[in-house]
């Protein structure tokens, strides 16, 4: 069974269509990529997925892990294994990392019929997870994301994913505004959490992310559908060509 | 009969029942008090000390005036639910507006140190209150002082000698228990606070019964040259509890005051806090965090006179307000010709949790010196929904997301309360309201309990 699976997907957006019809499966152990131009209906995807209240879903399905993702609240879709890193991650002054992530834990073992995490185990996983993005001990007891520069924040995105282990984690432009040294560290962080249970669907306009994080597909979606699928392969063709090929070749053609 | 021709009545009988007080100062105070009570009456909406806040209870309720403590207490009272808990510092507690020794503590009695109440104090130590009492308040122009002044029943009369360091905690415990009428108590407290000493005071107002209670409070401090005073206001009361309190503060040179108000419930608050910089290098902290519900009312006026140079004021008020409940705030700062050098700062932000909800928010800058630093700001709106989204995308419901940012908002003014008893009842009063176990705090200490 696949983990999701979205069918004939329209949105729109103050009755604007933005996604025309999309469609796309991810199994798990597998990383996807979807690249294309801006406004393409990117991050109307991964909005419409973690369940932001601003879209309007015209038509089609969308099933997390069995489950009709639209029954569900946004909470319980992370509770039942979706993650959404925030292209723009929200600051909170006043609540620290540690107990904001000290919740979201437990709120999902609570959901999953676990007992809460004791202090010192959370503390003991917490550090052990900070690692993974190169983020030292202060980190932990700083407001979240407040403060933070753009490359902390997208850190801290992959360290919130690391703690809450999810079975499908959305990445959306994780790599907008990193330095080549950050992106690394973020990509790194990745790459250690994947494995054969979970999936990753990547969204970023540039190929740049992919070398680090090799995709087993590359998906282009332009004017709110996926008009090219292929493999890592597409990604650099489109690094080396542009989107203007794309736009050429399905501008008329599929509007 | 309306309530102004009502306080005149009383006045008049009180007069008759009086022998020899008739010759004293304080019997000339009230005689002129009441005079400007009957003068002003009870304010309007046109009047613009009182715009936003509407006093017809006053006329609506019938009240009488207390003119003594009970007998004895009710079945279901108990006086032990209105003492903070694991609190160490001296306790005065007045019924129905009375000093009442037996249910007080009285822990500090160093030599020349005065813990004690205005009817004992009235003979004791008459020349003290002649200098002191009614010297800065606005009985003027404020009919609430000015009846307060005269029909006073009793109050807390503290005098700190100099240099007296030590930490001393007092709580002031007003408690109306209003038994055959709905009851209106005046209380009057002067606090002076002598050179190089320190102090720490609590006023907290309480109202048992479904009977109205109108506790009219005014309070008189006296900053002497490099004192320090940490005042606070816990307002925690029941649905059928008025209030108006006036808190007067004079500030001589180099004294630092550090006043926090806290009011979480109680159906009608007017708090009026003044304080006077008569002294170069003297600073004033105003806090206050108002997080009130149902139909709840609370008003704020506070007023920073800058009357000397080199001054520092910063006021910091915060308000969650839910339901059909009100808040006013009205933030005044005065700064005079020759308070040059001054440094007022001024803040209120307030959180709308409903839309029946309503914020009356207003700084007011009087600035007749031209080498100045003043700023405010006032905001108001709604609970950020991309911040709760965030939260929800982790796994945590909505009401949890609303609990850490309304928690995350007021942790800075509850800081600010020292004392830690009080503190933590705070919090847990706080952790209620936000269906909490308990309050977190942002700092690395509490982190390192999580």
């Amino acid at each position: 069974m696949s983990l999701l699976k979205i069918d004939n997907l329209k949105v729109n957006i103050n009755g604007k269509e933005i996604l025309k019809g999309l469609s796309l499966e991810v199994n798990p152990g597998e990383i996807h990529a979807i690249m294309g131009p801006n406004g393409s209906g990117k991050s109307t995807l991964a909005g419409v997925l973690a369940g932001k209240e601003d879209y309007e879903v015209v038509e089609g399905t969308i099933e997390f892990d069995g489950k009709n993702i639209f029954e569900m609240s946004p909470e319980d879709r992370a509770r039942e294994g979706l993650f959404l890193a925030f292209q723009y991650p929200i600051e909170i002054p006043g609540v620290s990392n540690a107990s904001f992530m000290k919740t979201a834990v437990n709120e999902i073992r609570k959901y999953r019929n676990l007992e809460p995490l004791d202090a010192m185990d959370f503390l003991r996983i917490m550090r052990e997870k900070a690692k993974l993005v190169e983020m030292d001990q202060a980190f932990l007891n700083r407001s979240v994301n407040d403060g933070f520069s753009g490359g902390e924040k997208k850190r801290n995105e992959i360290f919130q994913l690391a703690m809450l282990e999810p079975k499908l984690a959305i990445l959306d432009e994780t790599d907008s505004g990193l330095d080549i040294d950050a992106l690394k560290i973020v990509a790194n962080g990745v790459n250690k959490v994947r494995n054969e249970n979970n999936a990753f669907v990547v969204i970023t306009h540039y190929q740049r992310l992919l070398n680090y994080i090799i995709p087993d597909f590359v998906h282009v979606l332009f004017d709110g559908k996926l008009v090219v699928s292929g493999g890592k392969e597409l990604a650099l063709e489109l690094e080396e060509k542009g989107y203007d090929w794309i736009k050429k070749q399905y501008n008329g053609v599929l509007v | 009969m309306a309530i102004k021709e009502k306080i005149t009545d009383y006045f008049e009988k009180y007069t008759q029942s009086l022998n020899g007080e008739k010759n004293s100062y304080l019997f000339s105070l009230r005689e002129k008090s009441i005079k400007i009570f009957h003068e002003l009456g009870i304010p309007t909406l046109k009047n613009e000390e009182w715009k936003y806040t509407k006093l017809n209870f006053l006329n609506n309720i019938d009240f009488e005036i207390s003119n003594s403590a009970p007998h004895s207490f009710p079945e279901n009272f108990k006086i032990s639910d209105y003492y903070i808990e694991n609190f160490e510092g001296d306790v005065l507690v007045f019924i129905n507006g009375f000093f009442e020794k037996k249910y007080s503590r009285i822990i500090n009695t160093e030599e020349n140190l005065v813990v004690t109440n205005l009817n004992e104090a009235k003979e004791k130590y008459s020349n003290i209150l002649e200098n002191y009492l009614t010297k800065y308040t606005d009985e003027s122009n404020n009919p609430f002082t000015a009846l307060n002044t005269a029909l006073a029943n009793d109050g807390a009369v503290i005098i700190l000698p100099k240099n007296f360091e030590k930490e001393l905690p007092i709580h002031l415990l007003f408690i109306n228990i209003p038994l055959q009428s709905n009851l209106i108590t005046n209380s009057r407290n002067l606090i002076i606070v002598d050179s190089n000493s320190k102090a720490q005071f609590i006023e907290t107002s309480y109202s048992w019964g479904d009977l109205a209670s109108f506790h009219n409070t005014v309070s008189e401090l006296y900053l002497k040259q490099n004192s320090e005073v940490e005042y606070y206001k816990f307002q925690n009361d029941s649905h059928s509890a008025y209030y108006i309190g006036s808190t007067q503060i004079h500030q001589e040179k180099d004294s630092r005051l550090f006043s926090t108000t806290i009011s979480l419930a109680g159906k009608f608050i007017r708090n009026n806090l003044n304080s006077i910089l008569d002294g170069e290098n003297s600073e004033a902290h105003f806090n206050g965090l108002y997080f009130i519900g149902n139909e709840d009312f609370v008003d704020n006026h506070t007023l920073v006179d800058h009357a000397k140079p080199h001054c520092n004021s910063n006021e910091n008020y915060k308000g969650i307000i839910d339901g059909k409940a009100t808040a006013v705030f009205n933030g005044k700062i005065m700064v005079r010709p020759f308070a040059q050098k001054t440094n007022a700062y001024q803040s209120n932000k307030n959180i709308l949790l409903s839309e029946d909800a309503t914020i009356n928010t207003k700084p007011q800058l009087e600035i007749f010196a031209d080498d100045v630093k003043c700023s405010h700001g006032a905001t108001s709106g709604y609970l950020d929904r991309d911040a709760i989204f965030y939260f929800r995308a982790r796994g945590i419901d909505e009401k949890i997301a609303q609990s850490y940012l309304l928690n995350s908002f007021s942790s800075d003014i509850i800081e600010t309360v020292k004392i830690d008893a009080l503190r933590d009842l705070i919090k847990s009063e706080i952790a209620k309201k936000l269906s909490m176990n308990e309050l977190y705090f942002c700092s690395i200490l509490e982190s390192n309990k999580i």
